[in-house]
């Protein structure tokens, strides 16, 4: 085959392998990725800019953030992905190619490139690992190109480009000295061996970060994990990506060792290092996919693009825990049809509406739930910890508190949220946009989000979340009773709760107030339920469970006038009517077959669901 | 040779060009009124040795500042309203008017004339600060953080260098930095989470203390050394905190008990009276008098349903003995500041060196005064046992943790006067009878620029009468490393 054809085919083979691994990448992470310009802002300021630069690493850190800021798009996102992995692929081949131009090695160019792929699918992994192994990877490509003659100026080239490296991209530099001395006893340079010199110097550029405090631990300095949150235990398929650029190498190297005795076998070698490769790939993607992230990704994304019928459609897809249900429930509120649809959805107590973990510190999830409920102290507290993330602000968390700080008429600290916003691309418009609001209180009443949120504060002082988030809700509608998702909220949890007194009381006090004109289906279940169980309470049975005389007497009060004067219609009535007969007749039959049309009913959670 | 002299020449005559360049303006007519400027440096008293006051006029239009000494005048043009003045002509304007007064007047092109506001006022002390301030850069926030870290600020120039940042123990958190009599020679301060422990310092030597014991409730928290260097008073607090639905202090961070214990750092033993490590108190923010024989705190009548009842919990002011040869206390405590009888609780007692005056933070209720936004700096008079607010160094807002510098005419003290969320350290001038002046925002090369881009807040701002030289890799070592001294109680 000719020269050129050789390269066309490779060329050919080598676009259609980078539209697959788009593809791939499309498919596996680009929610993932999204989710990475979530943890970080990049500011267009020249101090911030140049606080980053000063860093060891710093200039591969303001590469990555900001190709990141445009990963608000899926499609740049995999597309940007997609050019550095080529990138990195098209580097590795024009290094391989120097050491031995045997096309048959040229899908070894790929395996850095897959493992880099694998490795971004754990977001603990900073996206500066990838841009740092591309720049290492141009260093060493013009190292190989450069001063082929001279032996001297080679030497100090390779020594400045490690100490470069070191201050630009961090522990690459090592791999960079590393690779840079096998390629020059590959290629059997003259005072090869004196190449390992670069070796040592970034060695003595590791002690002298970790010696001056700029790292914690040598480890640091001389591995992947310069690219790896620091708290976690780092997998080892992240060393897999730096591991194959010398391996390659080496490989290509002997290739040309075998080409020299038997095509055959030169083939049989390929064959099987790709194989092996491709298969660590595939075996390493498995390990690192983890199902339930992959899922938050998705739903933060529809829940920052504000997608609700995407993320309800995902979400019930996908009910794995109450991550699920709470992001599934977040998606009925903002649609307006949360109490109305509640049960038209798999629910597991009042978690599924709002779950607070022990350790709330970044949650993104329960700081949207918490926001929309109205109770906006606990979504500040929730939002200003999530805001703390991987590099730095978590834009759609700063825009919250900045709405809240806004709310509260804490202008002065709004004002320095919308100043930093300012200096992003992609919400400086906005930031922008929320400039009116400062100073101006009859602005932010008007607004329909600022202004609710203000009339939300409760009147009664209390801490959040202190014993249950319905004791937030209480005192949020008590100020605003007009706040109709916080109403929605409040009944579906006592629905939830299973709790039909209080969602009695509920009723009585909230039903034809702004919030609640109309009573949700569930509600009028819930409602009839009430009335149904304690006018056929044995009364004798009640007293022996803590019921009293005067209680039950109270309970009895609710009759079907009242229910028609709380908002349950007549076709409701009918149809507990025929559920009642079908109750009767599965309890003498003990099989609830037959009531599997009510499941969508309050009637069939509050007597077939465990919470 | 002669070729050389001639460049130079040439050279300094471009530089004189350059620097000398712009004629000096004449004020046409004046208006009476002071100029916004940020930092408020209008009429503040400050030290002869402290960094250029550098500001920022906040108008729009061209300006320059007129700044007039007792022997001298210079001009200086404002770059997007900032004035910035050189070191060297800024050290010279101080030196010479050391003990006096310098006068500022802001002047504004308008059309083709210079209008000059109202003149304002620096008064130099002739007393010096401490050359170093340290603090701790956090987020403002509740639990979450990335970075923190101890920082340490030259207050003669504008550098700062971190004394040990938590990015090289994985990002946990780091607190309460002290040092003995402002030295840092011996310093003390706690990491938690991972690698946790309490970092000690005495002349190089680190030390890493597991300070939890059997007998105390927590680990050791808020410090204050000794003025020997042989003991550090600490309080062992159980701690929470809650956020309010609405109330403009969002947060209240309260205890549920708490201690005042003694360590003694060579037998690494703690003891403790009676009287400060009480069931029915809590007792909390232990400080000696600068002789050492006094140990002054903070104590509360314990409440048992907290946090329900967190504003029922008001700090008095209570002094008792303390005996450093044998590390024994008195008998019997005074009372400073009567809680229950004023109505208002106490924070951070801090006496002056030469022993006359004791500053404390007075608020409504409980002892983190940060998050309360009515918390005012107060002083006792320890001659003639008066109290009184330092009115001139309070604002509307929260005004709290503070330190004394080495010859007790110098205070700094975090405030959120400026947005309310964000604490910066303010420095004010304290005479000899004991009272605050103007305080100054602590300065920058371009202050608005900085505070306004600085999204952590100063905590625990102190004074020091020198540099930290312990290397952050030292310390970081210990903490990752070494083997922790277990605190024993004696």
């Amino acid at each position: 085959m000719g020269f050129r054809n050789k390269n066309s085919v490779l060329l050919g083979i080598g676009f259609i392998l980078f539209f697959v691994l788009g593809c791939y990448i499309k498919e596996t992470q680009q929610y993932a990725l999204f989710y990475r310009e979530q943890q970080q802002l990049f500011l267009f300021d020249l101090i911030y800019i140049g606080e980053l630069f000063r860093q060891p690493g710093g200039f591969a850190i303001l590469m990555a953030r900001f190709l990141v800021q445009f990963f608000y798009s899926l499609w740049s996102s995999i597309v940007l992905t997609t050019l550095l992995l080529a990138l990195i692929t098209l580097s590795v081949w024009l290094i391989l190619r120097k050491i031995g131009d045997y096309w048959y090695a040229f899908p070894l160019s790929f395996i850095p490139g897959l493992f880099f792929a694998a490795s971004l699918l754990d977001n603990n992994y900073h996206y500066e690992g990838v841009t740092a192994y591309l720049l290492m990877l141009l260093f060493l490509f013009i190292y190989s190109t450069v001063f082929k003659r001279n032996k001297r100026l080679r030497l100090v080239l390779g020594c400045i480009f490690t100490i470069v490296l070191f201050y630009l991209a961090g522990s690459v530099a090592l791999l960079f000295a590393i690779s840079a001395f096998l390629f020059d006893c590959l290629k059997k340079r003259e005072w090869a061996l004196l190449s390992s010199l670069y070796v040592i110097f970034a060695f003595a550029m590791g002690l002298v970060a970790v010696q001056g405090g700029w790292l914690g631990i040598y480890t640091y300095a001389y591995t992947p994990l310069c690219y790896y949150e620091a708290t976690v235990t780092a997998p080892f398929v992240h060393y897999i990506g730096w591991i194959t650029l010398p391996a390659c190498m080496l490989i290509t190297g002997l290739v040309g060792y075998f080409a020299e005795r038997s095509r055959y076998l030169q083939t049989v070698v390929c064959l099987v290092i790709v194989i092996t490769g491709f298969w660590s790939f595939w075996k390493s993607y498995h390990l690192n996919m983890n199902a339930n992230l992959g899922a938050f990704y998705q739903y933060e994304y529809y829940t920052v693009n504000e997608e609700w019928d995407e993320l309800t459609a995902v979400s019930a897809k996908n009910m794995r825990n109450y991550n699920g249900a709470n992001y599934l429930n977040f998606s009925l509120i903002q649609k307006g049809v949360l109490a109305e649809n509640l049960f038209l959805y798999p629910q597991f107590g009042p978690a599924s509406l709002v779950y607070i973990p022990k350790d709330k510190t970044p949650d993104v999830r329960l700081a949207h739930v918490l926001f929309a409920m109205g109770n906006m102290g606990a979504a500040q507290n929730v939002a200003f910890n999530a805001c703390q993330s991987l590099n730095g602000y978590n834009p759609t968390m700063l825009k919250m508190i900045l709405q809240i700080d806004l709310m509260r008429g804490s202008y002065a600290v709004a004002l320095k949220y919308i100043e930093l916003l300012e200096k992003t691309l992609h919400y400086s418009e906005w930031a922008t946009s929320q400039r009116k609001f400062l100073f101006n209180d009859g602005q932010v009443e008007q607004d329909p989000v600022l202004g609710t949120g203000r009339r939300d504060f409760p009147n009664e002082e209390a801490f959040v979340l202190f014993d249950s988030p319905m004791d937030d809700l209480y005192k949020i509608l008590d100020t605003n009773p007009s706040d109709v998702k916080a109403m929605q909220y409040a009944i579906s949890y006592l629905l939830l709760a299973k709790d039909i007194n209080h969602t009695k009381e509920f009723i009585e006090k909230y039903y034809g107030t702004p919030g609640l004109k109309s009573l949700p289906v569930p509600a009028q279940e819930a409602l009839v339920f009430f009335y149904d169980y304690y006018h056929t309470l044995d009364e004798a049975y009640a007293v022996q469970h803590g019921i009293t005389k005067e209680q039950l007497a109270d309970y009895q009060r609710v009759d079907l006038d009242y229910c028609k004067n709380h908002g349950v219609t007549q076709e409701t009535f009918d149809r507990f009517a025929i559920f009642k007969e079908a109750y009767g007749k599965v309890r003498q039959s003990q099989s609830a077959q037959s009531l599997t049309q009510y499941k969508n009913t309050f009637w069939h959670y509050l007597l077939f669901v465990q919470i | 040779m002669k070729n050389i002299y001639k460049y130079i020449w040439v050279l300094s005559l471009v530089f004189c060009c350059i620097t000398c360049g712009k004629n000096d303006i004449k004020i046409s007519r004046t208006i009476d009124e002071v100029p916004v400027i940020f930092p408020d440096y209008k009429d503040v008293t400050v030290p002869y040795n402290i960094a250029p006051l550098n500001f920022s006029y906040m108008g729009k239009e061209a300006c320059r500042l007129i700044v007039a000494g007792v022997d001298d005048e210079m001009q200086i043009e404002g770059e997007n309203g900032l004035f910035s003045f050189s070191g060297s002509a800024w050290k010279k304007l101080m030196e010479r008017n050391k003990g006096g007064t310098i006068e500022l007047a802001v002047a504004i092109q308008t059309g083709n004339e210079w209008v000059g506001y109202k003149s304002f006022f620096i008064h130099v002390a002739p007393e010096p600060i401490d050359a170093y301030l340290s603090y701790r850069l956090i987020p403002p926030g509740y639990e979450g953080w990335k970075e923190m870290g101890l920082y340490q600020r030259n207050l003669e120039n504008y550098t700062q260098t971190a004394i040990y940042e938590n990015k090289l123990t994985n990002g946990n958190c780091v607190n309460c930095h002290s040092y003995c009599n402002r030295n840092p020679d011996k310093m003390m301060f706690h990491a938690r989470a991972e690698f946790g422990g309490t970092v000690l310092i005495r002349d190089k030597v680190i030390e890493k203390l597991n300070t939890k014991t059997d007998s105390t409730m927590s680990a050791l928290v808020y410090p204050y050394w000794h003025p020997s260097g042989d003991y550090i008073a600490f309080s062992v607090n159980k701690t929470k905190q809650s956020f309010f639905n609405h109330h403009p202090n969002r947060v209240e961070v309260y205890d549920l008990a708490s201690d005042v214990v003694v360590y003694n750092v060579h037998t690494h033993q703690i003891t403790y009276s009676p009287l400060t490590k009480s069931n029915q108190a809590f007792e909390t923010f232990p400080t000696f008098s600068p002789d050492g024989r006094s140990l002054y705190y903070c104590s509360a009548h314990a409440v048992d349903s907290m946090p329900k009842s967190y504003k029922k919990v008001k700090y008095s002011l209570l002094r008792i003995d303390f005996n450093p040869e044998d590390m024994t206390f008195g008998d019997k405590v005074d009372t400073l500041y009567n809680a229950p009888l004023n109505g208002k609780s106490v924070s951070f007692p801090r006496i002056s060196p030469d022993g006359k005056f004791l500053a404390f933070t007075l608020h409504e209720f409980g002892n983190f005064s940060i998050w309360h936004k009515d918390a005012d700096l107060y002083m006792v008079n320890l001659q003639t046992k008066q109290v009184y607010p330092l009115s001139e160094a309070n604002s509307d807002d929260v005004d709290s943790y503070h330190s004394w510098s080495e010859n007790s005419r110098w205070m700094v003290f975090s405030s959120r006067r400026t947005n309310g969320l964000y604490t910066r350290p303010f420095i004010t001038y304290i005479d000899e009878k004991g009272k605050a002046h103007k305080p100054f925002l602590l300065p920058q090369e371009n202050p608005l620029v900085y505070y306004k881009q600085l999204m952590f807040s100063y905590n625990i701002p102190e004074l020091m009468v020198k540099k930290v030289e312990v290397s952050e890799h030292e310390i970081a070592k210990t903490l990752r490393y070494s083997k922790e001294i277990n605190v024993t109680v004696k």
